[in-house]
């Protein structure tokens, strides 16, 4: 079966990044090292990869790079505890432990 | 089963490119990607996200108040190393500039007012260790005024100037809610649901309170200047959010943690939420600012600390439409053009065969060097 989304790396930089336009004919999601999902097999997605110079990846790809960010971001909150603090002091502080990201196909 | 050309008479044609001339709502087969495709209609009352300048400093816990073209980011968090931020940011509707920054560091703290009368209180500046203070700001810089009763962070807030804020909730799940009058705080009816890290927007008589923790909650209360009173949930649970509107009326609440970062985005009618279109960067503890119909949110975790920002347009809002410019400088006629919507030149033209040439930057036209021969198109 075809694949519903598509992935790219890019760096956001800001304003025009993604336009309304864009933002309203295509649904995108970020997730951590810059990796982009987009539609797949859409024009339109097509063409912001390009405007945005986007570096293609596919699904694996991509889920390696989320992957690693994500368990870095998890040893650096494992990594930092003030000493006293409850759990749950700790997650106000922080912030809840970061989760493992599954990239859909 | 009926097929296709039973229903609407027609086949569904092939290409291997897109056909030309495409209309609304078109369906065709795509051989190359052995794929339907199907042309989106232009809607212009969609509302819809579009990425922002970032932050100067990314940061999350952060608080923001304005509106979209006026917005002020204040206080925060960033590690390692674990970072109390009093920095103070200035968005124009373009991009942040770093102004006079909080006496007191702090993360969590709340939020009123505008980017030119806008109040921070409470929040917290070491693990554990919530604080009362409260500093007003004049356009310029952060001066000290009157303590919460009860020093907390995290909670929900909002308020039309740095003598006028409502103050509610907080770590660790507080229900207290209090009124500030430019000079001091007074305690008022307290939330039915106790909670922190929720959304709140609006103003000392009409205010909304929505999702928060702990456990992750739904629960959405109205205020109406003496009491709250419970509404109906959002949609989706959530913690860390981020949160504007202008009153018990209108709101919108955008991100958070459900767990796991989301960018669901939702809009309050006075009645009920609505699912409205996501983020593109989903993350917590996010800050916000403007109306339903214009905003902007920014900062975050996701779980990268981000000073993403993204600009949000309302529904009713034109989306494939054109929107008012600068003016040029001077008027003409037949001139000669050329480049981008945030980058174009403009040279020559009626009357007189002009030599004067213009340069647009996507929201003024400057005057550059002439022409050595004026000419018109």
């Amino acid at each position: 079966m075809a694949n519903t989304y598509q992935y790219c790396v890019a760096t956001n930089w800001g304003k025009g990044f993604i336009d309304y336009d864009e933002s309203y004919r295509i649904t995108f999601k970020s997730f951590p090292g810059n990796v982009w999902q987009v539609p797949a097999y859409n024009k339109h997605a097509n063409l912001w990869i390009a405007k945005v110079a986007g570096a293609v990846k596919t699904k694996d790809e991509a889920q390696a790079i989320v992957t690693t960010e994500v368990n870095a971001a998890k040893t650096a909150w494992d990594n930092n505890n003030v000493e006293g603090e409850s759990s749950d002091e700790k997650i106000e502080r922080l912030g809840a432990k970061p989760t493992d990201i599954t990239l859909e196909a | 089963m009926a097929d296709y050309k039973t229903i609407h008479g027609i086949k569904v044609k092939s290409y291997t490119t897109d056909p030309d001339n495409i209309i609304e709502g078109q369906v065709w087969y795509d051989k190359t990607n052995k794929v339907l495709q199907f042309e989106t209609p232009n809607v212009t009352t969609a509302g819809a996200w579009r990425t922002g300048n970032a932050l100067n400093t990314a940061r999350y816990i952060l608080s923001g108040t304005g509106i979209y073209t006026a917005s002020l980011a204040f206080a925060g968090f960033s590690t390692p190393p674990d970072t109390w931020h009093g920095l103070t940011e200035n968005y124009d509707g373009t991009s942040w500039t770093e102004v006079a920054d909080l006496n007191t560091v702090r993360y969590g703290a709340f939020r009123s007012g505008t980017s030119t009368s806008a109040l921070c209180s409470g929040g917290q500046n070491a693990p554990g260790s919530a604080i009362a203070n409260a500093e007003s700001w004049n356009g310029t810089s952060w001066s000290e005024t009157g303590d919460l009763n009860s020093a907390r962070s995290k909670g929900g807030g909002d308020g039309a100037s740095n003598t006028n804020a409502l103050a509610f909730g907080g770590a660790s799940t507080l229900a207290v809610n209090e009124s500030f009058n430019g000079t001091s705080w007074t305690e008022l009816a307290d939330l039915n649901t106790g909670r922190r890290a929720l959304g709140g927007s609006g103003t000392t008589t009409s205010a909304l309170a929505y999702g928060g923790a702990f456990p992750i909650k739904a629960v959405t209360e109205s205020w109406n200047g003496t009491s709250w009173s419970e509404v109906s949930d959002l949609n989706d649970a959530r913690v860390e959010v981020g949160s504007f509107g202008s009153d018990n009326t209108s709101a919108l609440v955008t991100g958070g943690e459900s767990p796991g970062y989301v960018g669901v985005t939702e809009i309050w009618n006075g009645t009920s939420w609505t699912e409205v279109a996501d983020l593109a960067t989903g993350r917590a503890a996010v800050a916000g600012s403007g109306t339903a119909s214009n905003g902007i949110a920014f900062g975050g975790s996701a779980p990268a600390i981000t000073g993403a920002t993204e600009e949000w347009t309302g529904a009713g809002a034109a989306v494939f439409a054109w929107s008012t410019g600068g003016a040029m400088n001077t008027a003409r006629s037949f001139m000669a053009n050329a480049g981008t919507q945030t980058a174009a030149l403009g040279a020559g033209g009626n009357p007189d065969n002009q030599v004067l040439t213009e340069l647009y930057d996507g929201t003024s036209w400057t005057e550059v060097g002439d022409m050595n021969t004026g000419r018109r198109a």
